[in-house]
């Protein structure tokens, strides 16, 4: 590299072209070379770059992407939240009209430099500027500017918070103060001490460490009382971690009450195969029953149709308490995740030309991905969500047409709900007048009596 | 087990999932992910979910939530855990020698039983087929009392 010849050097070699084409070179050092940010191009077209189709779509990507940056924050306008001093160095904003990064150090509350950045005057001045350089509408600058009212408002809420949680905001800080210990380096040190511990405190149940749930195939008493099994459900931990229990040499008999804090846990007590614990809550371990496999497909649970109003934990996928509000929110991350589930449409387009025609629900799958294109165009498909759906389904005593069975289900259902509607139908109860007072004198009744 | 796989307690969840799996066999499991023989079948599905990721998706529905017991009831299901197969929003029955042609009641004892189920289906489904004959031998299908409806 350091050989080279004069004849490769490039500032030499860019004298060729310039030569060559002199007259667009004239042109290009009288305009000057621009810097177009938003393009991320060097041009020599002037002020009238903006105009170029090219800038647009750049534009508008830009802008789009700032405004999704600029939703997180609004999230913070509208729920004012205390910063926590280790959130702070990932609470960062890049505000793209005035080129600066706003850092959170030492704010009190999440964006809280951001928020009053972009309600500030010198904002609105770059924003104004960027727009009419980049030629950007500008009925569109209240879409990247935090208006003064709600700006007010999330003051009050601010001191509103800070006034109702001093003690929280220190409490949080002080805490964080402290180093954070991997739990994941420790956990393999010092688990089996772990396991020692909580069960000799069976009340105060902590299992932090890999533990493994122990199983007990009998289920009976899991139906007949289903509440203490949703209080077990809350101290189960499935973990891919080494586990103390194991089906091969298992506990010769299930260890109870005190007997369990004397029990000796030999240190190499770990498990091969995926291994079914379970803590009972009461804290005991209830021993593995010794017919796991083929045994075990026999022990099918009878559940019966009233059992308990469980709602699912986190094992069986249950939204977490906190998240009830988020329901809606919930709902269309599902939705966005169930429609990727589905077979890739672009290629699936290709690949419907090969399938059978008459297989099974073909006009179904086609009316069906026709809505999902038009959904993903983002047309707004008002295929009628019936809470009452169902599908096609044959049923287990069901001859004749899948139809009669949605059919018969119905009218079960309707049935069940008659009888539990009935007894709550209030009865009219009249007192009684006999027949002559409720004629009023009426001749022909009394020409009959 | 059941973490590993898709898990849904809502009946607009699984009204979703039945409309968007399309040209593919979905297999539902109806159960309790604390069961000792749903954790079995958790543990064969979660291993072959990717292998049959091509023809068919699975997904667990918790019987104990109050919002599907609509499907409990509308599928008949009296035994846990019971496996649901549907393409192209259609149910799809096998012939499994048992009472019940309509669902797949208790563990699979292997893996590669579970795919062939999938895969004989899959194969009639898409050649127009409602129902199918089960592949697997006797021996390999778990046995149960079947009530009378009513009784």
């Amino acid at each position: 590299m350091q050989t080279n010849s004069p004849s490769s050097n490039p500032n030499l070699n860019s004298e060729a072209p310039k030569s060559a084409s002199a007259k667009s070179q004239a042109a290009a050092s009288t305009r000057g070379f621009d810097f177009c940010a938003v393009c991320r191009l060097n041009h020599d077209q002037g002020s009238r770059h903006k105009y170029f189709p090219n800038h647009k779509k750049a534009l508008r990507d830009y802008l789009s992407r700032f405004a999704s940056k600029l939703a997180d924050v609004r999230f913070f306008l509208k729920n004012p939240t205390v910063l926590r001093p280790e959130h702070a160095p990932r609470n960062r904003f890049w505000c793209v009209f005035c080129d600066s990064d706003i850092q959170e150090e030492d704010s009190p509350f999440a964006c809280y430099n951001a928020i009053t950045h972009l309600a500030g005057a010198e904002h609105l001045k770059n924003m104004k500027h960027f727009m009419w350089k980049h030629g950007g509408s500008m009925d569109r600058m209240d879409e990247f500017r935090i208006l003064d009212a709600d700006f007010t408002k999330w003051k009050k809420n601010c001191a509103f918070l800070e006034k109702d949680l001093p003690a929280y905001s220190e409490g949080t800080r002080g805490r964080a103060c402290k180093p954070l210990n991997n739990i994941q380096i420790k956990q393999g040190h010092d688990f089996v001490d772990d396991f020692v511990n909580n069960v000799n405190s069976p009340l105060n149940l902590n299992y932090s460490n890999s533990v493994m749930p122990l199983q007990c195939t009998t289920n009976e008493h899991e139906i007949s009382d289903a509440k203490s099994t949703g209080a077990a459900n809350d101290c189960q931990l499935y973990n891919n971690g080494p586990a103390v229990m194991s089906v091969g040499n298992r506990l010769p008999h299930s260890l109870r009450g005190t007997a369990s804090s004397s029990y000796p846990l030999p240190k190499g007590f770990q498990t091969k195969n995926g291994v079914a614990s379970r803590l009972a809550n009461n804290g005991s371990l209830t021993n593995v029953d010794g017919n796991g496999g083929l045994q075990a497909l026999e022990n099918l649970t009878q559940i019966s149709p009233s059992c308990g109003h469980i709602n699912g934990n986190v094992h069986s996928g249950g939204p977490p308490p906190w998240l009830d509000a988020s329901e809606c929110s919930q709902m269309d991350s599902y939705a966005n995740t169930s429609s990727s589930i589905a077979v890739p449409l672009s290629s699936s387009c290709k690949k419907s030309k090969k399938l059978n025609p008459k297989r099974v629900g073909a006009a179904w799958a086609e009316k069906r991905k026709m809505e999902l294109e038009m959904e993903r165009r983002g047309e707004a498909v008002k295929s009628i969500e019936d809470t009452n759906w169902l599908p096609n389904f044959g049923r287990v005593w069901q001859s004749g047409s899948r139809k009669e069975s949605r059919k018969e289900f119905e009218k079960e259902k309707r049935k069940f709900s008659d009888v539990e509607i009935q007894p709550v139908t209030p009865v009219d109860i009249q007192p009684y007048v006999c027949k002559r007072m409720r004629g009023g004198g009426d001749p022909s009744l009394d020409a009959s009596s | 087990m059941a973490y590993l796989l898709n898990n849904l307690t809502k009946k607009k969840e699984v009204d979703c999932i039945i409309r968007d799996t399309i040209d593919k066999v979905l297999v539902l499991r109806f159960g309790r992910a604390i069961d000792a023989v749903c954790l079995q079948l958790d543990d064969i599905l979660a291993k072959s979910v990717r292998e049959v990721s091509r023809f068919a998706a699975v997904a667990l529905v918790d019987i104990d939530s109050e919002d599907v017991q609509v499907y409990v009831k509308y599928f008949d299901i009296s035994l846990i855990p019971s496996t649901v197969f549907f393409f192209n929003a259609h149910h799809m029955k096998m012939d499994y020698g048992t009472a019940d042609h309509t669902k797949w009641v208790g563990a699979f004892h292997r893996k590669q039983d579970f795919i062939d189920v999938v895969e004989a289906i899959y194969r009639g489904a898409m050649k127009g087929k409602l129902i199918v004959n089960c592949p697997l031998p006797p021996e390999r299908i778990p046995r149960y009392q079947l009530l009378y409806k009513d009784v």
